[in-house]
């Protein structure tokens, strides 16, 4: 990823570079600043597709930096199951529908291919065969879908319920630290 | 309040609104990749044409095939008959008899005696000239009769032991580096760095800083890193600006586009010396993932430990040795020996293994330290490959009673490693060990303690570091460091998720599989 230019000053400052959803931004700039981060630069420009760069920085000696720095990573994780669950609710389903679709389309196209004699080798009756698996195994691609789909889809669901409480515990949390480090003073050493 | 707290936490979730979440990247630079593709293919090829040269000749010839097949079959008694761990031997046995064409020419060629002979003549030069540097044994009073075996079996392997050295455990890279950071701004005469992978990035900038500043004030800076660690991490120009500053900077067993045997020889230590008063050692390599500056598998958990006394000598001649052998020059050790006694707490005694000192004193290390415990035993490590004398060894410490426990990471660096690594942990669940996969982070912490001793180095618990690499730990039973790494367990065990039986990945068919046929490849891991 390419480094933003902005005078950094690492013997001070920890940075941190993100490219996050323009629709979060606000949302992420509260849960970074939950963790002891200040954003200092967001570029909304040759935004591709619909996000935004941005750039944290953090005090280099921050109290309880360690504890601070395995929050982020929970807050992250949680952050992206939640999106990689708007974007694709039930993935195992997809993929066995493509799978599926794929092979009845290919048993489907070669047995109308050999029944019109496209294709010498293959006997009129192994054509007929294929058309019948073709269109048995889109059925039952097509019956196995749909009965999983929904399974699949509270299941994600509540993954992104679980990740949502996740992400609120690390808030509260990271909180607590961050009152710490401005009860006890700021900076280690 | 209780009840107040946890509505508000809900009202949160539900704030989240699930259909516009975010992905959030940090940097990740992928230099060097191309690099070492572009090596590995070369390499590959080079293997593949000898191999069809080596074929298209022999099957010219009609005896050939029962003369392999005899000289294989002598190769594997060969095998059975050496020291060599039993799943090594089962590989080799297998490899022989099943590539019986070719498989005595890569047995034969691959050992040690024949590929690496030129350096070991060169090691036990070193050696033998360095001999009069070696520090004096002194007897180690007042310690535990455990303690005592463990120091004796380190003596009787070339390692004093010292008790006038202070120790000071680090639970994370970050702070580690802070404090190594923190000593070479005060260097006065010289600084040695040794680790497997040096890297560009924000950490290396802050030591160029620094170690530059240090070399225009005349502190002699020299830098070891590893050929295949540091190949492609490293770039020409960071390179260059190192040489430019007056920063030795040298490559041990460098890769080059040959197919080799000493590929796989490698320097895994990490060292730091300064002024011959502080050394540190541990886990962490330089680079920024080691301090949480660039995010690779997770939250990366790392130890160091920082040494002031008179153990700093034996550290900062492991360094030497090793820079005679990659810069071929003879000088001096004693003016970098000089024993700084500090006030010391317990016993410590800094060691090393590898072609140098001798393979099996890393194992043997780990191997007393279990034995010897019989109330704790507290494990971290990366990679779980154990031999299986280890692996009983922990078994039946377990079921002895100790309450032995071991953290892995939950988020791999190498698949097939991990495989491995979790198969041979959960394996030890029946015997009572209690296995801990620390919540979305990769564990590199190389560090064991019982209620006796602690060690802490680059030493992981796997087959390469006890008999392939070049390691380096420490050995040491100070209170105050041990119980700051008793400390840094608890606080870990409360981020891990414990393995169950019920929730053991060796329940999973594809698991079983997978490593059934990964642990044929264990000694390589």
């Amino acid at each position: 990823m390419q480094k933003i230019s902005l005078k950094r000053d690492y013997n001070n400052f920890d940075y941190l570079d993100a490219t996050v959803k323009l629709n979060s931004l606000e949302e992420l700039k509260a849960h970074y600043a939950a963790l002891g981060w200040e954003c200092v630069y967001f570029d909304c420009g040759k935004s591709v597709k619909k996000t935004v760069r941005a750039v944290f920085r953090r005090p280099h000696n921050i109290k309880n930096k360690d504890e601070l720095q395995l929050l982020q990573v929970y807050m992250e994780y949680a952050w992206n199951r939640i999106d990689g669950a708007s974007l694709n609710p039930c993935p195992k389903t997809v993929a066995a529908g493509l799978t599926f679709g794929a092979i009845s389309l290919a048993a489907v196209i070669v047995g109308v291919c050999a029944v019109l004699s496209v294709i010498a080798a293959i006997p009129l009756i192994w054509g007929c065969v294929l058309l019948g698996a073709g269109a048995l195994t889109a059925a039952a691609g097509t019956a196995i879908c749909v009965k999983y789909c929904a399974k699949e889809r509270a299941e994600t669901q509540k993954a992104a319920e679980s990740a949502a409480r996740e992400i609120s515990e690390v808030y509260y949390r990271a909180e607590a630290l961050i009152k710490d480090c401005a009860d006890g003073g700021e900076n280690e050493r | 309040m209780k009840g107040k707290k946890i509505a508000e936490r809900r009202g949160e979730a539900r704030k989240h609104n699930f259909g516009k979440a975010v992905k959030i990247r940090t940097e990740g630079k992928g230099i060097g990749v191309f690099k070492t593709l572009f090596v590995g293919v070369l390499v590959l090829l080079q293997l593949a044409l000898m191999l069809l040269l080596f074929l298209g000749v022999s099957l010219s010839v009609q005896w050939y095939q029962l003369v392999a097949l005899i000289l294989s079959l002598l190769c594997c008694v060969h095998v059975l008959s050496t020291d060599k761990t039993g799943q090594t031997k089962t590989v080799w046995v297998l490899f022989l008899v099943v590539f019986f064409y070719f498989g005595y020419l890569f047995y034969v060629f691959s050992s040690e005696d024949i590929f690496f002979a030129g350096a070991k003549r060169k090691y036990r030069r070193i050696f033998s000239r360095t001999k009069r540097f070696t520090p004096e044994y002194t007897e180690v009073k007042g310690v535990s009769e455990t303690v005592c075996g463990d120091c004796t079996y380190l003596r009787n392997a070339g390692f004093a032991a010292y008790t006038a050295t202070e120790t000071e455990y680090f639970s994370s890279g970050a702070r580690f580096f802070d404090d190594v950071l923190s000593e070479i701004s005060k260097a006065e005469k010289f600084v040695f760095i040794e680790f497997f992978i040096i890297s560009d990035g924000v950490l290396l900038n802050k030591f160029y800083e620094i170690l530059s500043q240090k070399a225009a004030e005349g502190v002699d800076v020299r830098i070891i890193c590893d050929g295949m660690g540091s190949h492609g991490t490293l770039s020409y120009k960071t390179r260059k600006k190192f040489a430019q500053a007056g920063l030795k900077l040298k490559f041990f067993n460098r890769i080059v586009p040959r197919f080799t045997f000493a590929l796989n020889l490698r320097d895994h230590r990490k060292i730091v010396v300064v002024d011959g008063k502080t050394a540190y050692t541990g886990g962490c390599n330089l680079a920024d993932e080691y301090v949480n500056q660039k995010r690779m598998h997770g939250y990366w958990k790392d130890a160091g430990l920082r040494l002031r006394g008179d153990a700093v000598q034996s550290v900062c001649l492991t360094f030497l040795r090793q820079w005679e052998f990659v810069c071929g020059n003879e000088e001096d050790y004693a003016p970098y020996l000089a024993a700084q006694p500090c006030r010391g707490d317990g016993v410590v005694v800094p060691y090393a293994g590898g072609t140098d000192y001798g393979r099996g004193v890393c194992k043997g290390v780990y191997a007393n330290v279990i034995a010897g415990a019989h109330k704790k035993l507290y494990i971290m490590t990366p990679y779980f490959v154990p031999d299986e004398d280890t692996a009983i060894l922990l078994a039946q410490k377990a079921a002895s009673g100790t309450d032995v426990r071991i953290i892995l990471p939950e988020v791999p660096d190498k698949s097939y490693v991990y495989c491995v690594t979790v198969d041979n942990a959960e394996r030890l669940l029946k015997s009572g060990v209690k296995v801990y996969k620390m919540r979305r982070a990769f564990v590199h912490s190389k560090v064991m303690l019982s209620e006796n001793c602690a060690v802490v180095g680059s030493v992981n618990l796997d087959l390469r570091s006890f008999y392939n690499q070049f390691e380096n730990a420490v050995y040491f039973s100070g209170e105050k460091a041990m119980r700051n790494v008793e400390e840094d367990f608890e606080k870990t065990f409360s981020a891990c998720t414990q393995v169950t039986k019920e929730n053991a990945e060796s329940n999973k068919l594809i698991q079983r599989i997978s490593a059934g046929i990964l642990r044929i490849f264990s000694p390589l891991m």
